[in-house]
């Protein structure tokens, strides 16, 4: 008896842990019977764009999670981003200068965020919750409030391009930084850094692990894929927006929760990141299809995550059952 | 008349067992007192009789009537009130506010709560008991003498039948000690119970009408004080065990490996100098708070001294955080496991490479190989009992979770490796197994500083004891030198010592 309820443990172990996959597979069936377009050419190709700003920050949030912190400035530091590249696309910059100034306001904001934690010992939710309000006003500032248009054609072919004429430059980008994303968390000593910091900070730092340049270094990336991102999602629509980081960081909080890397951090997964983005992404596109209004869509993704936070305590559950029994 | 009676009451936590078979009972308008080394079960049984858990066999009465606690609150329901080592108090309210903490609605009017009421009450209170503190002052003004006299206050302010005190007075002055010795005898006259736990023994003299000795879970004796000596008293809690237990073996000395010298720590400890040889286990005995694990610490790098010397092979260095001591051949298997041990969400190896795989990366990529295969040779070195390397860690037993901390220590190849109670919380034979690494390790020719609230473990497996109190190494004894009458005399810092 004890045995049969050891592997229901582990079959509901083996559902949570794969829960991305497996809402992806069952949204895509359901959105396949139900509507006509979902798996049309044109939607698709519109789906996997509609995802690869949030995969590529969802990288460097991943990696934030895992080591047992949080971002709410991400959204409007990404905008401040973007209309620092609508500014400097106005000048005679070449692109690859625009694309480096914007990578390293990006890191030096973010690192930013890293080292005022450090130095005061704070918790991130609130510095990065000040912060968010001062990316937002730096970034009324700077645009007079009012949406840049006139990208630079480099920007415009990050977000709108296609690789070789069919592959969409942007999903081309998410995948690469979701490759090398990955590998450097599952292989390099940068990555254990982290999830030791995630896991158990006092036990990192009686280990010899920095576990304030750690954060600091995490922050640092972070930073780097909100730049990166930035550039893709004004490119997309072809001018830095003002209003644009305000859902972002739920949106991305969500989809990295939901592809299983813990809130509390110590373990994480990109590649179940990309997963929780495509599930996001579905629950938008496919109520779309269905015409459902947007205000349904956000009580609907509200709800997701609800759902998603309470799988991942439920999960912890499982394991300590697992645990009390030896 | 008996208010409380334990019988036959046992405990143990998984594999552990923190009490077996106790019993004894308290009368009404007695003191009692609890006295044993730290780990000897005392705070088990203060907690079974709080209820913060149940005993895992054997039954409680009071007053005649089984008593079965849920949990604190119900215990303080029936009668019984502690007053806890740490404090509990909450700084921002009022003195008054916190004696009275959660019954605030005895002090309300048609449900709007009038402080002054409040106030009032406590020093009424304070009056009877003799306590100078005013009911309004904030509580992060006070000292934390004065905070303790809160918690004692607040225990009172029960009207408990049974007033269980873990260790009050070790933040005291003596002013302060005198008026609650004054309280207790104030309680007992009323006809109240007091359980008294103290690491002073002359306390237990001064106090109590009975004793009751612990040792290692089991109740060694329980009688009256008067006709008891100092000398006895320290023999029951020290008491005298199989002595192979220990299997510690001769070995030869070599160099002098590392040699502390005047290591100072402002308010934690002070001219800490010692040295220890290849192959030799240096012991360090003391009570809780003595300062042991400190200057641990403070040389393997977690909390750096503010000054002295390191000397580690003839060479001087400076470690200021743990990488600098790794690199400079000092590991530290460190005391609290669950705090500052194990990564409960990593596997056995992940756990186990934790301080060593940045030295096996090239270009900052970890080489999985190596890390196989130093990880697999140190679970069959250590004969970690595991399913495999990539088993969580909290599947594995608290015995086989330290071997996994002592390997961890060990993959850097240390030439001093720091044990700060290696074997607190480990079943019996783990225990006898992490001696035998102890043995193994000082034949290669490590130099071992082994830190133990065990008595008997320290003396048994170390070539020289240093006995560590305030701060201060008090002595260091050959082995087979002191008795351990001798040195619990030491840690207690008793005078006329033998």
């Amino acid at each position: 008896m004890n045995k049969k309820k050891m592997s229901k443990d582990q079959f509901l172990l083996f559902f949570l842990k794969n829960r991305a996959l497996l809402l992806v597979l069952i949204f895509s069936i359901l959105l396949s019977i139900f509507t006509n377009t979902f798996l049309t050419k044109g939607n698709l190709m519109s789906l996997a764009r509609q995802i690869a700003a949030n995969g590529i920050i969802g990288v460097g949030y991943t990696f934030l999670l895992a080591s047992d912190s949080v971002d709410l400035s991400a959204g409007y530091m990404m905008c401040m981003v973007g209309i620092v590249s609508g500014l400097l696309s106005q000048t005679s910059l070449p692109f690859i200068a625009i694309l480096l100034i914007c990578a390293v306001v990006g890191i030096v904001c973010s690192s930013f965020n890293a080292m005022i934690e450090n130095k005061f010992n704070l918790p991130p939710f609130l510095v990065t919750l000040a912060m968010q309000q001062i990316f937002k006003g730096t970034l009324m500032l700077l645009s007079n409030g009012s949406p840049i248009p006139n990208l630079h054609e480099g920007i415009i072919f990050l977000g709108q391009g296609y690789l070789f004429g069919v592959f969409p430059a942007s999903v081309a980008l998410m995948l690469l930084f979701i490759v090398i994303g990955h590998f450097i968390f599952a292989r390099t000593q940068f990555g254990r850094n982290v999830i030791a910091v995630g896991g158990n900070p006092e036990a990192a730092r009686v280990s010899g692990i920095d576990v304030k340049k750690t954060r600091v270094q995490v922050a640092a990336l972070l930073g780097f894929t909100i730049s990166i991102m930035a550039l893709v999602s004004c490119g997309r629509v072809a001018s830095a927006q003002t209003t644009l980081g305000g859902d972002t960081v739920m949106d991305i909080i969500a989809a990295v929760v939901i592809g299983g890397t813990p809130m509390g951090g110590g373990s994480g997964t990109v590649v179940g990141t990309l997963f929780g983005c495509l599930v996001i992404g579905l629950i938008s596109n496919g109520l779309n299809l269905l015409k459902v209004s947007s205000y349904w869509q956000m009580v609907s993704k509200g709800v997701i995550i609800l759902v998603a936070v309470i799988l991942d305590v439920y999960s912890e559950r499982i394991y300590d059952r697992m645990r009390n029994k030896d | 008349m008996k208010i409380l009676e334990v019988n036959n009451v046992s405990k143990n936590f998984y594999s552990t067992q923190a009490l077996s078979d106790v019993s004894f009972d308290l009368e009404k308008g007695e003191v009692l007192a609890l006295a044993g080394e730290n780990g000897a079960g005392k705070s088990t049984m203060m907690n079974i009789l709080l209820g913060s858990f149940p005993p895992s066999k054997g039954d409680l009465t009071l007053n005649g009537k089984p008593y079965v606690p849920k949990n604190p609150s119900d215990a303080l329901s029936q009668g019984i009130s502690m007053i806890h080592q740490e404090l509990c108090l909450v700084p921002s309210m009022s003195v008054a506010e916190n004696v009275w903490i959660g019954r605030v609605k005895n002090f309300s009017r048609n449900g709007v709560y009038i402080p002054s009421l409040c106030i009032e009450k406590t020093q009424e209170l304070f009056d009877e008991y003799g306590i100078n503190i005013s009911p309004k002052e904030s509580v992060k003004n006070l000292s934390t003498a004065q905070m303790q006299m809160i918690e004692i206050a607040r225990a009172i302010s029960y009207d408990a039948q049974i007033v269980i005190m873990d260790e009050p007075t070790s933040a005291l002055s003596d002013k302060e000690v005198k008026v609650l010795y004054d309280i207790i005898r104030r309680l007992t006259s009323e006809g109240r119970a007091v359980l008294f736990i103290s690491h002073k023994l002359e306390e237990v003299f001064d106090l109590a009408d009975r004793v009751v000795v612990f040792r290692d879970g089991h109740m060694i004796i329980q009688r009256d004080v008067e006709g008891l000596n100092m000398d006895d008293l320290v023999s029951y809690i020290a008491g005298r065990k199989v002595e192979n237990v220990y299997p510690k073996e001769d070995i030869e000395k070599g160099e002098v490996i590392l040699e502390v010298r005047n290591l100072n720590k402002k308010d934690t400890f002070h001219d800490i100098s010692f040295e220890v040889r290849a192959g030799e286990v240096l012991g360090f005995a003391g009570l809780v708070g003595a300062g042991r694990t400190e200057v641990m610490q403070g040389i393997y790098g977690i909390a750096p001294a503010d000054e002295g010397e390191i000397i580690v092979e003839g060479k001087k260095v400076v470690n200021r955080t743990p990488r600098q001591g790794l690199k400079n051949g000092i590991a530290m298997v460190t005391e609290d496991r669950l705090r500052q041990g194990v990564v409960k969400k990593m596997d056995v190896e992940r756990n186990m490479t934790l301080a060593y795989f940045y030295s096996i990366c090239k270009l900052g990529m970890i080489s999985n190989d190596q890390e196989d295969k130093d990880t697999e040779d140190m679970i069959k070195k250590l004969s970690v009992k595991t399913a495999s390397k990539n088993a969580p860690i909290w599947s594995l037993s608290g015995g086989n979770q330290q071997k996994v901390m002592v390997g961890r220590a060990l993959l850097n190849n240390p030439k001093v490796l720091i044990m700060d109670e290696p074997t607190r919380g480990v079943d019996v034979g783990a225990k006898s197994e992490i001696y035998e690494y102890c043995n193994m390790l000082a034949k290669q020719g490590m130099a071992i500083l082994l830190v133990s609230s065990d008595l008997p473990e320290v003396m048994g497996m170390s070539d020289r004891v240093a006995v560590m109190r305030e701060g201060r190494i008090v002595a260091i004894h050959e082995r087979g030198e002191a008795t351990s009458e001798q040195i619990m005399a030491e840690m207690f810092g008793l005078k006329g010592d033998k």
